[in-house]
């Protein structure tokens, strides 16, 4: 019976995607002119398409599987959301201002972490930790150390 | 015994109430993602006006000292780096206070800290005249070699995947050319994208890469997110004092690392970090054991970084040349003051300012023990026993606000955000986001050294001659050849071992 042979798929999938991502920035070093900009670029976009080369003809000689990159557990709809919600945040935050923004960032990313049951005291809670935490970091970022936070486009 | 005024003068309750204060707000300062070092001194910059220059000097000092400890827990506690020197910090002290040595490897880095500044300062205040002619003598060739050293760590940081790893490190220095060019200013591979004119920020990238993963996993499942020891075990600092002490030559000589590396311009404590580190894994015995949990890596970074704080004061007064970016500030504040850094500072009439300040260092550095080991206790206390309901959004905003922070830009936050998603994706397949980082951060200082060095070899006319016939990038290269492959070499000298002691027996 012969051994059923396992290729690092995943892995030659992304080692190409380099390649590809490597020949793009090649691909546009040929707009720069002058040779300070490009030399560097070149230097290193060719050294990942060479690694990239060797890791796939490699594996696919002397195949390799991943036995770390196995089946992730936990829920993946709260991981995108995760980055979801982080990604709004920053994009609404410019134009909704800091505060609102936070606030309701905050506590849709509390919802989104709760894994135990909402009861009324929890809720209570966690409601004032969020209006302190977002106020605290504004006090920390925009009133000690001038950071220039969002404002609110408008006026109440 | 003048030298006993000066160190009278620096124990006076003021100075050392003000050097409390710098030490605690560094070390707050520091661990929160975002806020640097530079920022904080830059921020006390107009209190120090109405100080006297030494008592001025003392504070700066303490919150630099502290903001470059206070980088340690996020590092240790989220996988976070607070600052950037806290890098190479990140690579054994997350993995040790995931499986339950969180406190241990919290106060480790202090004790480390501190026997590094200590070993700073007393390079400061021995050797500041000669040991400033060490950073006239590094060019741009050396500081090319100085980032392939640290580039070297690599083949350490692959965990069994070189080429993944060398693809990584690739992948994470492409990134940086991105935006406006290192010499020539061009502006390159934005694709058009007006968002990536100003490149992509190391420090948010490397918030990215190495907070936003944690967080995705962090979210997706109910478990905790660092173990928990059972039964008070109080500081642990017997424990890590005992650890200090079994490896203490690695200790001094992080700490000798990061006091040479802090005396180059530019290089600062990342590289320090990230090369003690490297020369910490290679001559240990138990060097296998590195970036999965051995208290040596947190001890080997954390020594050199704080090294690094004394060792870059040594230009910046000596040469009136910064040694890191928050040299840059404090020199800022000294010109305000009227003071003139140079040779004379430490033998003219004002060399009382100089080693009132030196003796402030020390006090500071030793101020950082016991504050340190408190907030480090009420750190992971707080990290381990808050509801993952409010860890999860307090880290998310941290990173997003501190990200933001570092140049008031939205598009880094999105970036970071965007960078921490592929990296998440990246590290399920086998590609670290180690690698990447070491990538990003050394990129910008490998690129100006190289192509500085291509345009004088060039203009010489022999440009391998450049790169290959000057002594210490000959010293360097050396050693970046020892420290990628002594490892190998050692594992077949013990697998060859092994098999004689097997075949005798």
């Amino acid at each position: 019976m012969t051994a059923k042979r396992e290729y690092d798929t995943p892995g030659i999938i992304l080692a190409a995607i380099f390649i590809l991502l490597a020949g793009i920035f090649l691909n546009e070093s040929r707009n720069l002119t002058d040779s300070d900009s490009y030399v560097f670029p070149v230097a290193i976009c060719t050294a990942m398409i060479v690694f990239s080369i060797i890791f796939i003809v490699w594996n696919l000689l002397k195949p390799h599987p991943d036995k770390e990159a196995s089946i992730v557990p936990g829920s993946t709809p709260r991981r995108v959301g995760l980055v979801a919600l982080m990604l709004v945040s920053a994009l609404i935050m410019p134009y909704v201002g800091f505060l609102p923004a936070g606030l309701g960032v905050f506590a849709a990313l509390m919802a989104l972490a709760m894994f135990e049951p909402w009861t009324w005291k929890r809720a209570m809670n966690y409601a004032l930790v969020c209006v302190a935490v977002v106020i605290g970091f504004y006090v920390i970022f925009d009133i000690i150390f001038l950071v220039p936070l969002p404002e609110i486009p408008y006026r109440l | 015994m003048q030298g006993i005024d000066y160190v009278l003068e620096a124990i006076s309750l003021y100075h050392i109430s003000i050097a409390l204060a710098g030490v605690i707000a560094g070390t707050v300062i520091g661990a929160l993602p975002g806020l640097t070092a530079t920022m904080a001194i830059a921020v006390l910059v107009p209190i120090t006006f109405s100080m006297k220059p030494a008592s001025a000097l003392i504070l700066m000092g303490a919150v630099y000292t502290g903001a470059i400890y206070g980088g340690a827990y996020s590092a240790i506690l989220l996988k976070t780096p607070g600052t950037p020197s806290a890098i190479a910090t990140t690579f054994d002290g997350y993995p040790m206070a995931k499986r339950g040595d969180g406190d241990l490897a919290v106060t480790l880095a202090c004790t480390s800290s501190v026997f590094g500044g200590l070993v700073g300062a007393l390079f400061l205040l021995l050797l500041a005249p000669p040991l400033a002619q060490i950073a006239l003598a590094f060019g741009p060739v050396e500081y090319f070699w100085l980032a392939i050293f640290g580039l070297s760590l690599i083949s350490a940081l692959s965990e069994g995947h070189m080429l993944k790893g060398l693809i990584g490190g690739c992948f994470g220095m492409l990134l940086t050319t991105i935006g406006v060019a290192e010499v020539s200013a061009d502006i390159r591979y934005t694709f058009g994208s007006h968002t990536l004119i100003g490149g992509i920020e190391p420090v948010s990238a490397l918030i990215g890469l190495y907070c936003v993963p944690v967080m995705i996993d962090l979210v997706a499942t109910p478990a905790r997110h660092l173990q928990v020891s059972t039964g008070g075990r109080g500081f642990r600092l017997r424990e890590a004092l005992s650890l200090n002490w079994r490896h203490k030559f690695s200790l001094l000589r992080s700490s000798v690392i990061g006091t040479i590396v802090g005396i180059l311009p530019g290089a600062g404590g990342s590289i320090a970090g990230l090369v003690a580190y490297s020369e910490a894994r290679r001559s240990s015995r138990r060097n296998e054991y590195f970036g999965t949990g051995e208290p040596e890596g947190v001890m080997a970074s954390e020594s050199a970084n704080n090294a690094t704080v004394g060792g870059g004061f040594i230009p910046t007064l000596v040469l009136g040349i910064p040694g890191t970016p928050p040299d840059a500030v404090i020199l800022g504040a000294l010109l305000v003051q009227g003071i003139r850094t140079g040779p004379k500072l430490f033998v003219g009439d004002e060399s009382s300012i100089v080693y009132i300040f030196i003796a402030g260092l020390f006090v500071a550095t030793l101020l950082m023990l016991p504050t340190g080991l408190l907030i480090g206790r009420y750190a992971y206390r707080f990290i381990i026993s808050v509801p993952k309901a409010v860890l999860v959004p307090t880290v998310a905003f941290m990173t997003i606000i501190g990200t933001y922070a570092i140049r008031n830009n939205m598009s880094d936050v999105v970036i970071m955000i965007v960078l921490g998603a592929i990296g998440w994706v990246l590290d399920r397949y086998g590609f670290k986001p180690s690698p990447i980082v070491l990538g990003l951060i050394l990129s910008r200082i490998a690129e100006q050294g190289f192509v500085q060095g291509w345009i004088i070899g060039t203009a010489r006319g022999n440009a391998a001659a450049e790169f290959f016939n000057r002594p210490i990038s000959l010293g360097i290269i050396i050693f970046i050849g020892v420290s990628m492959f002594y490892p190998l070499i050692a594992r077949r000298w013990r697998l060859n071992k092994d098999l004689q002691n097997d075949s005798e027996t």
